[in-house]
């Protein structure tokens, strides 16, 4: 049975999400519609996270979330799967907010902290010929794990989360959240040097 | 499925699994700006850089996975339909009845049948005890009546002695009937 499914997964790995879809919506069965949620997982489990603020809230939405498509899915001709995904999953962490009498519009908005600067900072030639004095400057004014976290994935070759915990001691996640944390605090610290020059 | 969606989960899942590197993160992240779902998705994780995602979306996984080969290699468990409780009730009901009735019925009859049994003993009793007397007396009466056989059959033996002939029993003295 096991090889079967793992069968299934091998040959669905290659179908688009409407080729999934109408198997499933065909037959009906589970077992063809797992491919699909294996597929969007992490982006049912970031949007429950996005709608509903908490970990642990979130894994438990997605799994509602299996149920919820197996019961909608055969019912509805969709298009665009991954639109009709992220309205389905929207509408049911607000069904849940509404119970609680909570306000999503409250929760925090957090942005993408990326910093262009950085985000091209080697693969754009254009940024060689930038004066990078401000950028290391507030370099140095970051925290030490931060620092180092932002040294090592951006400005070494082939870093990645995973071999800065290794390297760091540290686990995967509290890397990621130097990282994010080093990258809002330079791009403060790069709009506060820009605004001084002007 | 377009090879630029599948690279697009497959950056998230390593986004997740932490095997990210600085360009894929930067691609990532360009990605997110026009792709609402996917932006989405990245603020909620950002929210919470420090927890392990991966972990949470292996258990929704596994959650799946469970279902899935329950249903596929298990029974398929159904609901019992409704009705069928009412038929139950109905099984239930008469049963109880049934055990009801012989709970109540049951010592009556056992105590009918013993009281019967009491009163065949009863009525047995007094025949059995005349009958076994009289049949005492008359082993009794043959013995010793077969005994001067036996002895006179025995060769040179002493001559038996005479039987002796019980005299009638005393008539009672009644001289009012002797005169009649």
């Amino acid at each position: 049975m096991l090889r079967l499914l793992r069968k299934k997964t091998a040959s669905s790995q290659e179908a688009s999400d409407a080729d999934l879809l109408a198997r499933f919506q065909k037959s009906g069965g589970a077992e063809d519609l797992l491919p699909l949620y294996e597929r969007h997982a992490e982006l049912i489990y970031g949007l429950c996270l996005r709608y509903l603020g908490s970990p642990q809230r979130a894994e438990d939405a997605g799994m509602e979330i299996w149920a919820v498509l197996l019961k909608k899915l055969p019912k509805h001709d969709i298009s665009n799967f991954r639109s009709w995904l992220q309205t389905t999953v929207r509408n049911h962490c607000l069904m849940q907010l509404r119970s609680e009498k909570r306000d999503p519009l409250q929760q925090s908005d957090g942005a993408l902290m990326q910093s262009d600067r950085l985000l091209h900072l080697k693969d754009e030639p254009d940024h060689q010929n930038e004066d990078t004095r401000p950028l290391y400057h507030c370099l140095k004014r970051l925290k030490e794990d931060q620092r180092r976290c932002v040294q090592l994935f951006y400005l070494s070759e082939g870093e990645s989360y995973q071999s800065i915990a290794g390297a760091m001691n540290l686990s995967v996640g509290a890397v990621r959240s130097h990282l994010q944390n080093g990258r809002r605090n330079l791009k403060i610290c790069l709009e506060g040097q820009a605004n001084s020059t002007e | 499925m377009s090879s630029n969606q599948r690279s697009t989960d497959n950056l998230l899942r390593r986004y997740l699994n932490g095997a990210l590197t600085a360009p894929e993160e930067a691609e990532l992240e360009r990605r997110a700006r026009t792709d609402e779902p996917l932006a989405e998705a990245m603020k909620g994780l950002q929210s919470d850089p420090e927890e392990d995602h991966e972990a949470r979306v292996a258990r929704m996984l596994q959650g799946a996975r469970t279902q899935v080969q329950g249903k596929v290699g298990g029974a398929r468990v159904k609901p019992l339909p409704r009705r069928n409780y009412a038929r139950f009730a109905a099984a239930a009901s008469v049963i109880l009845l049934f055990i009801s009735c012989a709970l109540w019925f049951l010592p009556r009859w056992l105590e009918l049948e013993s009281l019967d049994m009491t009163m065949e003993t009863a009525a047995e009793a007094p025949l059995t005890e005349p009958t076994n007397t009289p049949v005492k007396d008359e082993v009794d009466a043959g013995s010793t009546a077969f005994e001067p056989e036996t002895k006179a059959t025995a060769p040179g033996g002493p001559p038996p002695p005479p039987i002796p002939h019980p005299e009638p029993a005393a008539a009672p003295k009644n001289d009012t009937c002797r005169t009649h």
